[in-house]
């Protein structure tokens, strides 16, 4: 059987786990090719308007699959550690995209509040396979995101080198950038304009929170008089905080029009960053397409950087 | 003799200046874009020509800067933040806070001992900015020109919603049926404008003096008024202050060219050559990137647009 798995939302952050497991259980893996304008479009214009844009984009690749593979997978994201929460546009999105859709959606309950074996029980259901079985592959899958997400910590690589196989060590050099945001923003290039490779080629070294050891992140996000309860804004703001540390010349923050969470979390990074003195840059994306607005806003920024320390 | 020069491309006026070695500003231009920088570019070049002078370096800004850097052969090509906060600290030393409105854009820049600390931009929406005001002073059939002053004469202020463009002009239409003269609408658009930049672009940033306005908005009586008020400190308006950013463009450009020892500019004589800008969708892959493509003297020049770099990094006729 062939399932299509959407590279969006959360594929930057699972895709290893899920991948090993359905592989282990038998299932014929297609994965949406990168974000390209054609995919954009797709789910634009299936998407409900006020969902935000990695929201549309996730339509856009689920619909690029629909015709290629018996069916679509797409767990229902909730919760992944005790007292933390998904975004709510996460917890719904498999029902909001469900009516649009031309093939099968599978999507077991991710919420391990309940347990591992509640999440063995959704999986084994979904999938149609032996909770047995579903447990064995499920190990399997575990360790494999680990290796992922410890090569990434390891050898500082963003998730795309990883899972290519890349292992080049890339040398943390004197001017790091902290660059904070989801992953789906950082690491879709189509969508954030090459941000990375923008930072690469101009002699900067971009810092994500993939890279750092995740105790560090935690440690970090519990200086705050309250704990976040949504749980990738406490990872952001977790590892602004970590940053800080690291002591990097200067964060970029790239958010997305209309996201909830991280209007909030937007201003407690501008205030940690105001108080320790390092220059913050928030962008925010949506549909445009034109690079210059982008551009100018870095450079300026990078320019900025430059001339108040000098190589 | 030789002399440094500056274009600053912007959306709604394209600007040229001429420093001489000491940075002194000894020619400016301003021109109305009015959609066509090419045609702008163009017909400032030619009044450059009729000065013909001895460029020892040129710099462009704005966001048709990289149109006009291929034109003439730039040495630098620079984002417009650094380019105006190089001017003032130029013509300002002791600057610590820049207000930049432009045509399409307004920006906020904070310097502390010589250096760019903070800086800030207007999201995606224009409210606020010189084209507003344009369109504003055309429905109120009042001269752009007379726009500020006729703001001074207003002894009272009339509270006009200043957030979002469309509302304003609604609000100043149902103030001005109820009758408020002109002046007063005029004033209390400006102070509209002044808050809604503060709240939005200075949001959370300390304004300290001295603050240096600029940008073709800094015409602007009425404008220069209402920021020193809601400030409570003088504002200085430089000289040059509508062409600011060429300015900063040819300062940049003498630094460029005291790094490199020679510059790039193409010489006077691109005031005579044909230039054509066209544009295709490039069919190779579903991104359907629009390509745009120079043209000087029917030899391509530059391509940009694309994403992967198959059009822009072909090797191209200079």
């Amino acid at each position: 059987m062939k399932l299509g798995i959407p590279r969006a939302l959360l594929y930057y952050d699972h895709a290893p786990l899920w991948s090993t497991l359905l592989e282990g259980l038998g299932f014929e893996l297609v994965i949406s090719p990168p974000t390209n304008k054609a995919i954009l479009d797709l789910g634009v214009n299936r998407a409900p308007d006020e969902a935000c844009l990695p929201v549309k984009i996730c339509y856009g690749h689920l619909a690029a699959l629909e015709e290629k593979v018996d069916a679509l997978f797409l767990p229902r994201m909730v919760s992944e550690r005790p007292k933390t929460f998904f975004c709510p546009k996460l917890m719904g999105l498999p029902d909001m995209v469900r009516p649009e859709l031309a093939a099968e959606l599978f999507s077991p309950l991710v919420d391990l509040r309940r347990g591992k074996r509640e999440l063995i029980r959704q999986l084994s259901d979904t999938l149609d396979r032996g909770q047995r079985q579903v447990r064995e592959a499920l190990g399997f899958a575990e360790r494999s995101l680990n290796r992922f997400l410890k090569k990434m910590q390891e050898e500082k690589l963003t998730p795309l080198e990883a899972l290519a196989g890349r292992s080049l060590r890339r040398k943390a050099s004197q001017r790091q950038i902290g660059l904070l945001g989801h992953p789906y923003l950082l690491y879709d290039s189509f969508l954030n304009m090459g941000l990375i490779s923008f930072l690469e080629e101009r002699g900067f070294f971009p810092l994500t929170a993939q890279m750092l050891p995740p105790q560090q992140i935690q440690r970090c996000a519990e200086k705050l008089p309250k704990k976040l309860f949504w749980s990738m804004e406490a990872e952001i703001m977790g590892s602004a905080i970590a940053f800080l540390e690291e002591q990097v010349m200067g964060i970029i923050h790239i958010s997305s029009f209309a996201c909830g969470p991280d209007a909030m979390i937007g201003e407690l990074i501008s205030l940690r960053a105001k108080q320790s003195g390092t220059p913050l840059l928030e962008l925010n994306l949506d549909e445009q397409t034109g690079q210059a607005g982008l551009q100018t806003r870095l450079e300026a920024f990078l320019d900025m950087l430059q001339r108040r320390c000098p190589a | 003799m030789g002399y440094y020069l500056g274009l600053d491309v912007g959306s709604v006026s394209t600007n040229f200046v001429l420093l001489d070695k000491e940075g002194k500003v000894v020619w400016d231009l301003y021109l109305r874009t009015e959609g066509r920088p090419l045609v702008a570019i163009e017909k400032g070049l030619g009044e450059l020509a009729k000065e013909n002078p001895k460029v020892l370096g040129a710099g462009t800004t704005g966001s048709g800067r990289k149109l006009a850097g291929v034109l003439i052969g730039a040495d630098v090509i620079k984002n417009e933040i650094t380019a105006h906060a190089v001017a003032a600290l130029a013509l300002v030393p002791s600057v610590q806070t820049v207000l930049e409105i432009g045509g399409q854009d307004s920006k906020l820049i904070i310097l502390r001992d010589g250096v760019v600390t903070d800086f800030a931009m207007n999201t995606v929406c224009a409210a606020g900015t010189g084209s507003f005001l344009d369109h504003q002073a055309a429905r109120l059939g009042v001269p752009i020109e007379e726009f500020g002053k006729l703001a001074l004469k207003a002894k009272e202020e009339v509270r006009i919603a200043g957030r979002c463009a469309v509302f304003a002009e609604s609000d100043m239409i149902h103030k001005q049926q109820m009758g408020y003269p002109t002046e007063e609408i005029v004033a209390g658009l400006c102070s509209a404008l002044v808050r809604n930049y503060l709240n939005n672009v200075g949001k959370g940033k300390e304004l300290l003096p001295t603050v240096v306005f600029q940008g073709g908005v800094a015409a602007n009586l009425g404008m220069r008024r209402a920021f020193e008020k809601a400030l409570g400190t003088k504002v200085v308006v430089p000289e040059y202050y509508s062409v600011m950013g060429a300015v900063g463009a040819a300062l940049l450009a003498k630094e460029e060219v005291a790094n490199t020892g020679r510059s790039k500019f193409k010489g006077m004589n691109v005031a005579n050559w044909e230039n054509e800008a066209g544009s295709f969708e490039c069919p190779h892959c579903p991104n359907q990137c629009e390509i745009v493509e120079i043209k000087q003297e029917g030899k391509v020049i530059a391509r940009w647009g694309d994403r992967c770099g198959r059009w822009s990094n072909v090797e191209v006729a200079v």
